[in-house]
């Protein structure tokens, strides 16, 4: 039988013990939750001060460009780090619940992911089941299909989060460009799957080298807050995949594809480390 | 007759423990090889590097033909009951079954009979729909024999499979085990040693780690040199008529006076069954009875000498 087989059986078991133990269920109405609380806030920006939005707007420009003390929206973002005025203008033409949406996603994905996928790896490891099928397939295989199951599963999970956060935008603001939120969303979902491949690997990569479940996931949470503070620094911050989320707000395409490709990078080589360590330690 | 499964100078570090130190043996295909040591003599860990859950520190192994870095070539021609494996604890043990018959290259079809067949086998058919979390050690213990004989493995290793079972089910899987008989290669573990000689036509004694005896079972319990003859009540002392014998190097009466152990040692082309022949005909003679006849040592005998 081939490897891919015998990945896809292990990942469709694994995906049918999550669905059973409602774990794949909590990990979508965690995402949704997410979403909609979210969308809600932002909504709520949106309709009560961001009616007025448009107006401030052009009110800040106009008196931007009536006093040219007055600095106008786009050059305040473009103070921001990492944002640049070209960006600052590109997500000021964005739909505001897609710019807020797509913000949280970039912050609270990878804690989202720690927290549903913390115990890839060791909890078959460590009740012992993982023997039953180590002796039918090889470490690589059952790796494979963990992580495709869990990979699975952030897919569409964050996919229903993207379609519960607009319809829930097009119940509570009808007037919203429908079509080209929907497919602002679209982008931004396959660009948060790219991010989510990234920290799903590195949950695999703790939840190999940590066998305690609970530890797994305290120590997921102390890797991604030291990432956080790791991307801050201008000497090193290159070495954390955080480093690489802001740029994927940028309107020019070589520049996404560039973090893409880090993101990318960064996922493979913590899937590289879980996989050389699951491949030689005692399981 | 080849050789199914082989060990060369096998061994396990843990930290400073050397649980499997230098092993060598050798598992004739289609026998049944019985695996015995004390306790902590380093047979799970065997079996543990067998299956490939452990790494090994040094050593070799050939399963199948192929070595122990090629395991992924054989293990459908394989399987195993590991000592301390647990199934899922959320999945019911009907969908697991099914689930490792795919795995193990069967048709879904056909792993929801052969998930069946195995279950009945083990009288677990009316627990199918239990969950893993509510599996009692016994009922553990019959999921873990039930997948080791999933399909038609050519080898099958078995840690310990009648341990924690009642006699009942104890017995329906020592005939599982005799079914296999060769059809199959199977190493056994067990500390039960009368099971083992009810089973078993090869064993191992390990201890410590360590290779201490291999072979038949027939040469490990010297069963054609041995002879224990149980005399009938009243039987005269046939010691002394016993010694003149030629084929008799030597005779020991227990201290019951109703056992009488010999050791035998028939002419080069005197078969071993004519020289028992001729000793019950001077026990006979002799004026004396037989109550019973055992050939060799017992295995627990040979197992407490050696160990």
């Amino acid at each position: 039988m081939g490897r891919f087989r015998q990945a896809w059986l292990v990942a469709r078991f694994d995906l049918g013990t999550a669905l059973r133990t409602r774990r794949a269920l909590a990990a979508v109405l965690l995402y949704v939750l997410v979403a909609v609380g979210t969308g809600a806030g932002l909504v709520w920006v949106d309709m009560e001060l961001g009616r007025h939005f448009d107006t401030a707007r052009v009110a800040v420009n106009i008196a931007s460009t009536a006093d040219s003390n007055v600095p106008s929206l786009d050059e305040v973002l473009s103070k921001l780090p990492g944002v640049d005025a070209e960006m600052a203008r590109h997500l000021l033409d964005m739909p505001l619940i897609v710019l807020g949406y797509f913000s949280i996603t970039l912050f609270l994905l990878p804690f989202l992911v720690a927290l549903v996928s913390f115990d890839i790896v060791n909890s078959e490891v460590r009740n012992r089941s993982a023997r039953f099928v180590l002796l039918r397939c090889s470490r690589t295989t059952l790796l494979s299909g963990k992580f495709l199951s869990h990979g699975l599963l952030l897919a569409t999970a964050t996919l229903l989060a993207n379609v519960a956060i607009f319809f829930y935008a097009w119940w509570r603001m009808p007037d919203i460009p429908a079509a080209r939120t929907a497919l602002l969303l679209g982008q931004y979902w396959a660009l948060s799957l790219v991010v989510g491949f990234c920290y799903l690997s590195l949950a695999t990569l703790v939840s190999s080298l940590v066998d305690g479940g609970g530890l797994s996931m305290v120590a997921m949470f102390v890797v991604l807050i030291a990432l956080s503070i790791l991307s801050s620094s201008d000497a090193v911050g290159f070495l954390s995949p955080s480093n690489y989320k802001l740029a994927l707000w940028s309107p020019e395409a070589l520049v996404v594809l560039g973090n893409l490709a880090a993101l990318a990078a960064f996922g493979t080589g913590f899937l590289a480390l879980a996989w050389l360590r699951i491949r030689w330690r005692d399981l | 007759m080849g050789t199914a499964l082989s060990t060369n100078g096998l061994t396990k570090h843990y930290g400073g423990t050397r649980a499997v130190d230098g092993l060598t043996f050798n598992v004739p295909e289609g026998s049944i090889f019985g695996f015995l040591g004390p306790n902590g003599a380093g047979k799970t860990t065997t079996f543990s590097l067998l299956c490939g859950f452990a790494r090994a520190t040094r050593g070799k192994a050939t399963i199948l033909g192929e070595p122990l870095s090629r395991l992924d070539l054989v293990r459908h021609r394989m399987s195993a009951l590991p000592q301390d494996a647990r199934f899922h604890p959320a999945r019911k043990i009907r969908d697991g079954l099914r689930f490792l018959a795919e795995l193990g290259g069967m048709e879904r079809s056909d792993a929801k009979k052969e998930a069946d067949r195995v279950l009945e086998a083990v009288g677990l058919q009316d627990a199918r729909s239990v969950k893993g979390r509510a599996l009692s050690h016994g009922m553990a213990k019959r999921f873990g024999i039930a997948q080791a004989f999933l399909g038609k493995p050519e080898l099958v290793l078995l840690d310990e499979p009648t341990e924690g079972l009642d006699p009942r089910t104890a017995h329906k899987v020592r005939e599982l085990i005799a079914s296999l008989a060769h059809k199959s290669t199977v190493l056994v573990s067990s500390h039960n040693l009368s099971e083992v000689e009810d089973l078993c036509d090869h064993a191992a004694i390990i201890d410590k780690g360590k290779l201490v005896r291999q072979g038949t079972l027939a040469e490990l319990t010297d069963a054609d040199e041995v002879l224990i003859v149980s005399l009938g009540t009243g039987s005269p002392d046939p010691t002394k008529v016993l010694s003149a014998m030629g084929e008799v190097v030597t005779v020991e009466l227990s201290p019951t006076r109703d056992k009488v152990r010999l050791t035998l040692k028939p002419g080069e082309d005197t078969p071993v069954e004519a020289a028992i022949t001729a000793v019950l005909k001077t026990i006979i003679e002799s004026g004396a009875t037989i109550g019973d006849l055992h050939r060799g040592r017992s295995l627990e005998e040979r197992f407490l000498e050696l160990t």
